[in-house]
Parts: structure tokens; C-alpha cells; sequence
């Protein structure tokens, strides 16, 4: 429906998500990237009742690919590698803990906003249906990421990290009770700083959109 | 027989239109039995949040009017801004106060309010401000020439609204929204010559050169990296105590304004003279209630301009 959406909103919309599709796209050719450590387990998380169908989505998750779009004013190359690790893993929290760690069926997403600053996460839980993945959990007995891709640009004055923007795009695949798929991604921008050396989401801009299968 | 002949050609002719009508229409008007889908309208869930402060966060935006080889932070203030922005309801205002305004500076007495600069740097004029105004910046940032004609260089231009014809010193707008090089915007905000109400004209412009340069980091902020280099430059040649963190998050707060929601205010004043210098008798109680209206939540219910 068009009624109630302004069509330029609609089409630039469409338009940033081409955007960074295409950008995705872009960033898994470059030879920089990581996968930080610890990220979603290899099987889809289900859990298993005597009454639980049969579930057929039994392929691992894709890692998650972290690479550097920017690095800030002074910051020295060598700081790639750690860059990417310490930015990344909040990233990699979020999606793991929002996404693909909980056990599905999941109505509950205790570990979504851990790595978000308090009055983040207070929004992203107000945003739950975007920002997890409380919409289709109750639906689901396993889900799978197709892809996570995080793109980093980092804001540093002489050679001190400030905050960054993570690029994300994380394209999931679930199954339902019924046996039937649904692909649906998560993508955007979202925002960090740190408190010493912990980095932290301190905000979001996010939309979620149906993939095609 | 001719007659008939002739109605027989408009019967065809009118069948043949009629014809070209309904392939037309059918070419026009979908057919799902038949017309493969070649067009996708979807809707997408958007969400938005910020770990923001709650309140308005007022900053002092100084322009230096150091000449090179001056330190800038010594130098009398040529611009002077109190930005206030409000990242709960995206409001934002300018208040413009006119450098020739004849104030009270703490410990040194009646004098123009730009000469706190020289007596005491920032702090000083922070408190000059806060002391005549009731609002009390949480940040000064300084700026040069040179520094304003490079941060505007670095995000290609400023785009912002010129209300008067002008033309000094080779610079020529006229009045609508215009895009601004380093140079050109320098040379806006600094023109007073040929302008209606002088010094008063001059610092709206200042504050329309503000709203623009936020509309147009704005604008930008879809291409990947842009933020980041544009607060670089920002860092690079405003002076600021801020640490990049703070920084950081102080500039994702101000980014939460919609320029559409920004007033443009400008103190305003009798002029006269003190011994020799021209200078501005500014009203003092419309300032403070000016302040009063907007300390709170950078909403303007009267005056001031889009």
C-alpha cells in the first residue's frame, strides 16, 4: 500500500537498500576483513521436544566478516586487526544474542542488548521486533544466517578511537513449525563507543525487509 | 451512394479508433492473468534510537577573527552562535549575538562582548554569554578563517539560505538557498556592508550558515564514511577539550536535529557609541526571555526565522 507512506521516502529507501546490498556485496571482495572469535554457534539452535517436527534447516551459519571501510585520523595500520576484533564484537554480541544463539521456538531474548549501552538497549527493547528477533521466534524451530557482514568506520582524532558506524547486514533464514522457510535480513547502520577499551552500540538505524528464498 | 461511402469511412474509422483505444488500454491496465510482475513495492520496517541525553544541549559556536600568525584563541570573537539541540523532539535553535554587543564581562567590566575572547578565551566568553543570557553552554567550540574555509571545503560546500542581495569584496548571492564554497561561506558570514540591519542582518546569516552545514552533513550521512570525515575535519580545525569519545557521541546527538525544525534568532539592540567605538546596546530582557523560552526544550514560540 502506498496510502500512508510517502513514495520518495519509499523509493529512496529501496534505493539505500540496494545501496548496501551492493555494498555488501563489495566489502566481501576485499582482502581486509576478520571473523571475530566466539560468533554464532555452527548448527541452527532448536530445541528438540518429542512432539517438535522433524526440523530440515540443519546447515551451519555463515561466520561473521568484519572489515575496515575507514580508519580514523591517525590511527596507525597496524591497529587493523585489533580494530576489527574489538569493534566487531559487540556486533557479533548483538547478533548473536538477538538472532542466533536463543533456542527456538524463542519468545525471550535475554542476551540481545548485552553488549548496548543502557539507554540503547532501553530503545532496542521498545524497537524489539526490528532490533530482535522477537517477531518470527515463537514461529521458528531453527534458524541459520546466510550472511553477516559488518563494514566498519572508525572516527579517531590524533591517533584515539572516538566511536564508529557499523555498516550491518545480516541475512537469516528460518524455519517454521510447519516445515516451510522464511528469509528476512536486518540491515543498516549502527553506532559505537567505548568506555575505556569495551566498545558498546549506543545506537541504531535499522531496517528489516523479506529476502527473496 | 457517396453519402454512404463517406458514412461507411467514419463507421471504420471510428471502429479503428476505437480499436487503437482498447489495445491501449490494455497495454495501460494490468492483466494479472497475463502480465508477469516486473515492478516490486515493498515496506520496510525501520526502527531508529540514540543513547542521547534527554535535555537540550547548547553549545557555543565562536568564529575567531584572528589574522594569520595571531593565536586565535586570543583574538576577539567575529561570530558568535548559541546552538541549542534538542535530540528528543529534533528541535534546534541559533541564537546570534552580535559581536558589537555592549555587555558586562565578568571581572573586567562593561566592554564588547567579542573582547572576552582576548581577556579570557573561550571560558570566558562562555560565561560572558551564560551571564547575560541565563543559558550556560555545556560546549565552546573556536574556529578560524582558515579553519571554517577548510571544514566547509572538506563535505564540498555548504548549502544555506542568503535572505539579502549582497555584493562586497568580489562576493555576490542573492537571496534563496545557495551552495557556498570554504571561501564563499567565510565571505557570508562575514559581510555586513549593504545590509539593512547591519551586524543584526550578519549574525542571521551566521546562523542560517549553521542550519545549512547541518542540512547538509545531513543530507550526506547515507554515504558510508561520510560522518566520520566530516567530524574528523571538525576535530581537525575547531579547537575543542572534548575527547574523541565525547565528541563522537556529542556529534551523533546534534545530528539527531531535523533542520526543518531549526529557528534562526539574533539578539537584538539599539547601536550608538561609547567614546569612539560604534557599538550595541543590546535588549537585555528580550535576550533573557528569549533564553527562558528555549533553555528547556530549543522550541521558539515567537519571532526568529526558518
Amino acid at each position: 500500500m502506498l496510502q500512508g507512506m510517502p513514495l520518495r521516502r519509499t523509493t529512496s529507501r529501496l534505493a539505500a537498500t540496494a545501496f548496501v546490498c551492493w555494498l555488501c556485496a563489495s566489502c566481501t571482495s576485499h582482502g581486509d576483513t576478520t571473523s571475530p572469535p566466539d560468533t554464532s554457534s555452527a548448527a541452527p539452535r532448536t530445541t528438540a521436544t518429542a512432539t517438535a517436527p522433524q526440523v530440515t534447516l540443519t546447515r551451519a551459519s555463515s561466520p561473521l566478516r568484519v572489515t575496515i571501510g575507514q580508519l580514523g585520523d591517525g590511527v596507525h595500520r597496524s591497529e587493523r586487526h585489533r580494530l576489527r576484533v574489538a569493534v566487531g564484537a559487540p556486533v557479533a554480541a548483538w547478533f548473536d544474542g538477538a538472532f542466533l544463539k536463543p533456542d527456538y521456538p524463542a519468545s525471550a531474548f535475554p542476551d540481545a542488548f548485552s553488549s548496548w549501552t543502557r539507554g540503547a538497549a532501553a530503545q532496542g527493547a521498545h524497537d524489539k521486533d526490528l532490533t530482535t528477533n522477537a517477531a518470527l521466534g515463537p514461529d521458528l524451530v531453527a534458524l541459520v544466517a546466510d550472511k553477516q557482514l559488518a563494514t566498519l568506520y572508525i572516527f579517531a582524532h590524533g591517533g584515539i578511537t572516538g566511536g564508529a558506524t557499523a555498516k550491518v547486514r545480516l541475512v537469516l533464514t528460518g524455519e517454521q513449525q510447519d516445515g516451510s522457510l522464511v528469509h528476512f535480513a536486518v540491515s543498516g547502520d549502527v553506532y559505537l563507543t567505548r568506555d575505556k577499551q569495551r566498545w558498546r552500540i549506543f545506537g541504531y538505524d535499522l531496517q528489516r525487509s523479506k529476502e527473496a528464498s | 451512394m457517396t453519402i454512404r461511402v463517406r458514412r461507411g469511412t467514419r463507421i471504420v474509422r471510428r471502429l479503428a479508433t476505437f480499436g487503437v483505444l482498447l489495445a491501449l488500454l490494455g497495454l495501460l491496465i494490468p492483466n494479472d492473468s497475463h502480465y508477469p510482475t516486473e515492478f516490486t513495492l515493498i515496506k520496510l520496517e525501520t526502527a531508529h534510537g540514540l543513547d542521547a541525553t534527554d535535555h537540550v544541549v547548547w553549545i557555543l559556536a565562536l568564529g575567531s577573527d584572528a589574522r594569520p600568525g595571531q593565536p586565535y584563541l586570543g583574538s576577539r570573537s567575529d561570530a558568535i552562535q548559541l546552538v541549542g539541540i534538542d535530540p528528543v523532539t529534533h528541535r534546534g535553535v541559533t541564537i546570534g549575538i552580535p559581536r558589537d554587543s555592549y555587555v558586562n564581562i565578568p571581572g573586567y567590566g562593561q566592554n564588547k562582548i567579542n573582547a572576552a575572547m582576548v581577556f579570557g578565551g573561550p571560558e570566558l566568553t562562555a560565561q560572558t554569554v551564560a551571564n547575560f543570557t541565563g543559558i550556560t553552554p555545556d560546549y565552546v567550540f573556536v574556529t578560524s578563517f582558515p579553519g571554517l574555509i577548510r571544514m566547509v571545503g572538506g563535505i564540498n560546500g555548504i548549502t544555506a539560505k542568503v535572505t539579502f542581495n549582497m555584493n562586497d569584496q568580489g562576493q555576490v548571492f542573492h537571496p534563496g538557498m545557495h551552495k557556498f564554497t570554504g571561501v564563499q561561506a567565510l565571505a557570508f558570514a562575514r559581510i555586513r556592508h549593504g545590509l539593512p540591519a547591519g551586524d543584526f542582518n550578519r549574525s542571521m546569516d551566521q546562523g542560517q550558515l549553521l542550519k545549512g552545514g547541518l542540512a547538509t552533513i545531513l543530507g550526506k550521512l547515507g554515504r558510508p564514511g561520510f560522518f566520520e570525515r566530516a567530524l574528523g575535519l571538525l576535530a581537525q580545525y575547531a579547537d575543542t577539550t572534548v575527547n574523541p569519545v565525547d565528541l563522537y557521541r556529542l556529534a551523533r546527538t546534534v545530528l539527531e536535529v531535523n533542520p526543518a525544525r531549526v529557528k534562526v534568532c539574533v539578539l537584538q539592540g539599539g547601536t550608538g557609541y561609547v567614546g569612539a567605538q560604534s557599538v550595541v546596546f543590546p535588549d537585555v530582557a528580550a535576550a533573557r526571555s528569549l533564553a527562558a523560552d528555549v533553555r528547556h526544550d530549543a522550541k521558539v514560540d515567537r519571532g526568529c526565522t526558518a
